[in-house]
This record gives structure tokens, C-alpha cells and sequence, in this order.
């Protein structure tokens, strides 16, 4: 469980009041607030992101991933969870993406893949995936389906994992929630 | 009497070696071709790449979306709830896969205050219910939920005709909560809708600020002969975190003039002189007080 403890309080405008059973008063509200939200840990970039080992093959730290694969006849595309797997998917196999598509592999089905996928994670609330597959060249299919995910809204990288610095650590590095856009 | 000399007057070489009337006539219409030859004066032709073309070939999302919830949607809903623990949170033990797409629509993307037009497909004599609940941003229980909004026997698809029974309390996330998720859910229908970014509501409430209480790090049991270690840094893992930054402060206080303020921070830190016999430990210790390393940044 994640507990978070009342720092300070700040004043709002008094405006629009409304009496709701729901709303308590500040005196009221418990110190130690919990967020059941098993994702809301890895929005914060406080949430736990496997390390790996220092030998591996890069790809292995993250949260979420993308990958992609093209079979002889179709492609498909997800996003990986690194504990629970497959979160958010598409393929041109679907009848939703087939039913409008000349062909299932072509450099225009790549590309409304991408296009569907970035939907589906936007709405998902996945702004942000890593990607460890690099594209030869920028004309490539998979060039091109990654950039209508990227024109899509989701962002191709993700943040490092804020770990909190020891006493005797030499810097302090900035807390996420700290940082105001 | 055929006179010779007349027939040679008419004589002409043989066919063979003498010209047809088509050499003749070529001869005739004969133009040299250095000097007499036609020029393009147009455009060149337009060169049609068929990768380009097929880049340019985009399926309309939002029927590909229609399509998609009347088929593979409630599975690929059902698994990214699940990613949230939504099921988990709201009914335990019980999930199912969510069969009646709603369709959420504010007003104005980024402000919830106002009423959503909620549609959804159903039969005219049926009767539904409506959920908006949060399961994440209770304030006194952590295991409880905020009603949003809960309108009861909706004849139809007619959400303005049923009967509210709590009236619509639009979002209100913590300044640390990043994510909301709410879930509309109709009779046995669910519905996720993630809402970005909300401006807060204007209440008579201080807004409560939240920082994450991160478990102290790990530091082995003091020992009775702590060999090769440095006795100073050792010895600060187990004194009061309070005293050290205590010393810290005095120290930089001692610097501080009361009206002329902190004296300016020094050009180049590495480049001042030891006055006198000073030992290796202190010169680190001295070193780091100068760059700003290590725990004096716990009260700087």
C-alpha cells in the first residue's frame, strides 16, 4: 500500500461552495491518503521498474512497451506491462482495421496501425511507451508506424524511475512532483 | 528502222542499281536532322510514387472504433480494466465483459464541471442505472469510493429522464494524483473514461497536498570494531539525521552576515587554500561543503 502524508495545506477560492456529504472538512481528512490505482505509482515515476541486469540486451527496463510483429499476412502491434503483459493491442487481423484496408502488410496498413494503437493507448491512459526498435531507414514501414504513434500522442520514452536519494548520496536530484511545467 | 541512238537517248540504268521513285522522293524531302529537329517545351511528366500514394490511403478512426467495440472492444476493454485493477477494486472476485459502449461528451475537453451527454444503444422498455464512481481518491478510508454521480431507473437511453438519486459532483484530483479514472457503469455495463487533466473545484475545502513517504533506506547494524571504514561517514549513518543538519546550518550560519546577508558563492570552489596543517578527512569533508555535496544538501 501507498501512503502519502499531508505536507502542507493551501488555501482555495471560496467559490461555487456546494454542501457535499462526500467532501469532508480538512480536520476531518485522514493524514495518510492512499491511491489504489496500481498505475498511479508509475505516473508519478515512483512506481517499481525492473532494473535488469547490467548485462543484458538493452529493452528490458521499462513499464510499458511497444512492440510489433509482422506475420506473413498481418501485423500486429501491443503494448507490453512488465508484470501484466499484453495491455493494449491491435492487428490488421481485426475486422475493425481489415474491413478498410486495401491490404493487411502494406506501408498503409503500418501506418493506420499506428495510427489505431496510439488511439487505443491515449484513451487508455498510456501516454508514454518505451521502444527499443530502431528503423533502418526513415522511409521503412516500421519507420512510418512509428511515427503516426508518436503523431498519434504517445510518446516514445519513458521517464527513468525516481529512486529517493540516501543521506550520503552526493546529489539530490529533483522530485517529480516537485518539477511545475 | 529503231535507231540505235534514239533507244540510248531513253536508256536509264537498270532496276537494281538504278533509284525507285521512293528513294527519290526521300531524297527529295531529305532535312539534316543536326539542324532540323523538335524540342520539348512542356512539363515534365508528373512521377506518381506508389508509397506516397499509399501513405496518403487513412481509414476513418471513428468507424474503425465503432466497429472495433461491436467486436474485439469488450475483450481488449475488459483486459486494459483489468491492467488498472478496476474490476478488483469495484466487485472483488467478479468481473465481466463490458457489452453497451457509452459515449461520454463534455462540453469542453479539459473541464468536467458541467453535466457529460452520456449515449448509449438500449431498447425503449428497458430500464437502466448509472455509476460514476472513483475508486481512488477517498479521503478518510483507503478502501472506499467517491459517488460521482448515480442516476437511477433510466427509461431507455434517456439519461435526463431517470431519477438522480446523487446529483453530479464533477472530479476533483489531488495535486500528486496524476491519473482519475472514473467508471460509468450501466446496469452491468462498464465504461472507462480517463480524464486528464481537470481543473480543480472551487470549494470551501484547503486543498490537501500529499508527498509520498518513501521507507528509510537500509543501514546495517553498528558495529562494536567497524574495520576499514571511514570513521567519520561511518559514524554519521547512526547519529540524529536532525543533529547532523543542525551542525550543518550552524556552520553555515557562521558565515552569515545579519544585515549584509550570505556572502557570495565562490567562483571557483577547488581553488582556495588550506590554512595551515589541515587532515585528508577534513579537507574532504571542506571540499564537499564547497561544491555543495553530499548532506549539505539537506538543508541548503
Amino acid at each position: 500500500m501507498l501512503s502519502f502524508k499531508v505536507r502542507a495545506q493551501v488555501a482555495n477560492g471560496l467559490k461555487n461552495c456546494r454542501a457535499v456529504s462526500a467532501s469532508p472538512s480538512n480536520s476531518e481528512i485522514s493524514p495518510i491518503f492512499t491511491n489504489r490505482n496500481p498505475r498511479n505509482l508509475e505516473k508519478l515515476r515512483i512506481g517499481y521498474k525492473p532494473d535488469g541486469f547490467h548485462v543484458d540486451k538493452p529493452g528490458k527496463t521499462y513499464w510499458h512497451k511497444l512492440k510489433i510483429k509482422a506475420s506473413g499476412r498481418y501485423v500486429s502491434a501491443w503494448i507490453n506491462h512488465f508484470e501484466n503483459g499484453e495491455v493494449v493491442k491491435a492487428s490488421t487481423l481485426e475486422w475493425a482495421i481489415k474491413k478498410q484496408l486495401y491490404k493487411p502488410l502494406d506501408v498503409s496498413a503500418y501506418i493506420n496501425l499506428g495510427r489505431v494503437l496510439a488511439e487505443r493507448c491515449v484513451q487508455s491512459g498510456i501516454l508514454e511507451v518505451s521502444c527499443n526498435v530502431t528503423p533502418a531507414k526513415p522511409d521503412t514501414k516500421l519507420a512510418l508506424f512509428l511515427k503516426a504513434v508518436e503523431e498519434g500522442g504517445v510518446k516514445l520514452s519513458e521517464p527513468e524511475q525516481y529512486k529517493p536519494s540516501r543521506p550520503w548520496d552526493q546529489f539530490r536530484p529533483e522530485k517529480p512532483w516537485e518539477v511545475v511545467d | 528502222m529503231w535507231d540505235y541512238k534514239i533507244w540510248t537517248s531513253f536508256k536509264r540504268e537498270t532496276p537494281g542499281i538504278a533509284k525507285s521513285l521512293e528513294q527519290k522522293l526521300a531524297e527529295s524531302k531529305f532535312k539534316d536532322p543536326s539542324l532540323h529537329f523538335k524540342v520539348d517545351i512542356g512539363l515534365p511528366p508528373p512521377r506518381i510514387s506508389r508509397s506516397k500514394q499509399l501513405e496518403e490511403l487513412l481509414i476513418n478512426l471513428e468507424d474503425t472504433k465503432e466497429e472495433w467495440l461491436k467486436t474485439a472492444g469488450s475483450y481488449h476493454i475488459k483486459q486494459i480494466a483489468d491492467h488498472g485493477g478496476i474490476f478488483e477494486h469495484l466487485f472483488g472476485d467478479a468481473y465481466f465483459y463490458p457489452q453497451t459502449p457509452l459515449k461520454i461528451i463534455y462540453e469542453t475537453e479539459d473541464e468536467a464541471t458541467k453535466l457529460p451527454e452520456i449515449t448509449y444503444e438500449s431498447e425503449e422498455k428497458t430500464l437502466w442505472t448509472l455509476i460514476l464512481t472513483n475508486p481512488d481518491g477517498h479521503f478518510i478510508e483507503p478502501n472506499s469510493e467517491y459517488i460521482h454521480w448515480f442516476v437511477g431507473n433510466i427509461p431507455g437511453n434517456k439519461v435526463t429522464k431517470g431519477e438522480p438519486l446523487v446529483e453530479y459532483l464533477q472530479p476533483f484530483p489531488q495535486k500528486e494524483q496524476v491519473i482519475i479514472g472514473l467508471f460509468l457503469y450501466c446496469t452491468n455495463r462498464i465504461n472507462t473514461l480517463i480524464l486528464k487533466s481537470l481543473k480543480r473545484r472551487d470549494c470551501d475545502m484547503k486543498e490537501p497536498i500529499y508527498e509520498y513517504d518513501f521507507p528509510p533506506p537500509y543501514i546495517k547494524p553498528q558495529s562494536w570494531f567497524p574495520l576499514r571504514q571511514p570513521f567519520n561517514l561511518y559514524m554519521d549513518k547512526y547519529r540524529d539525521p536532525k543533529q547532523i543538519n543542525k551542525e550543518f546550518l550552524l556552520r553555515k550560519l557562521k558565515n552569515v552576515h545579519p544585515f549584509k546577508g550570505s556572502p557570495p558563492p565562490l567562483p571557483y570552489p577547488n581553488a582556495q587554500y588550506f590554512d595551515g596543517y589541515v587532515p585528508t578527512w577534513l579537507k574532504l569533508e571542506i571540499r564537499k561543503s564547497r561544491l555543495k555535496w553530499g548532506r549539505i544538501n539537506d538543508i541548503e
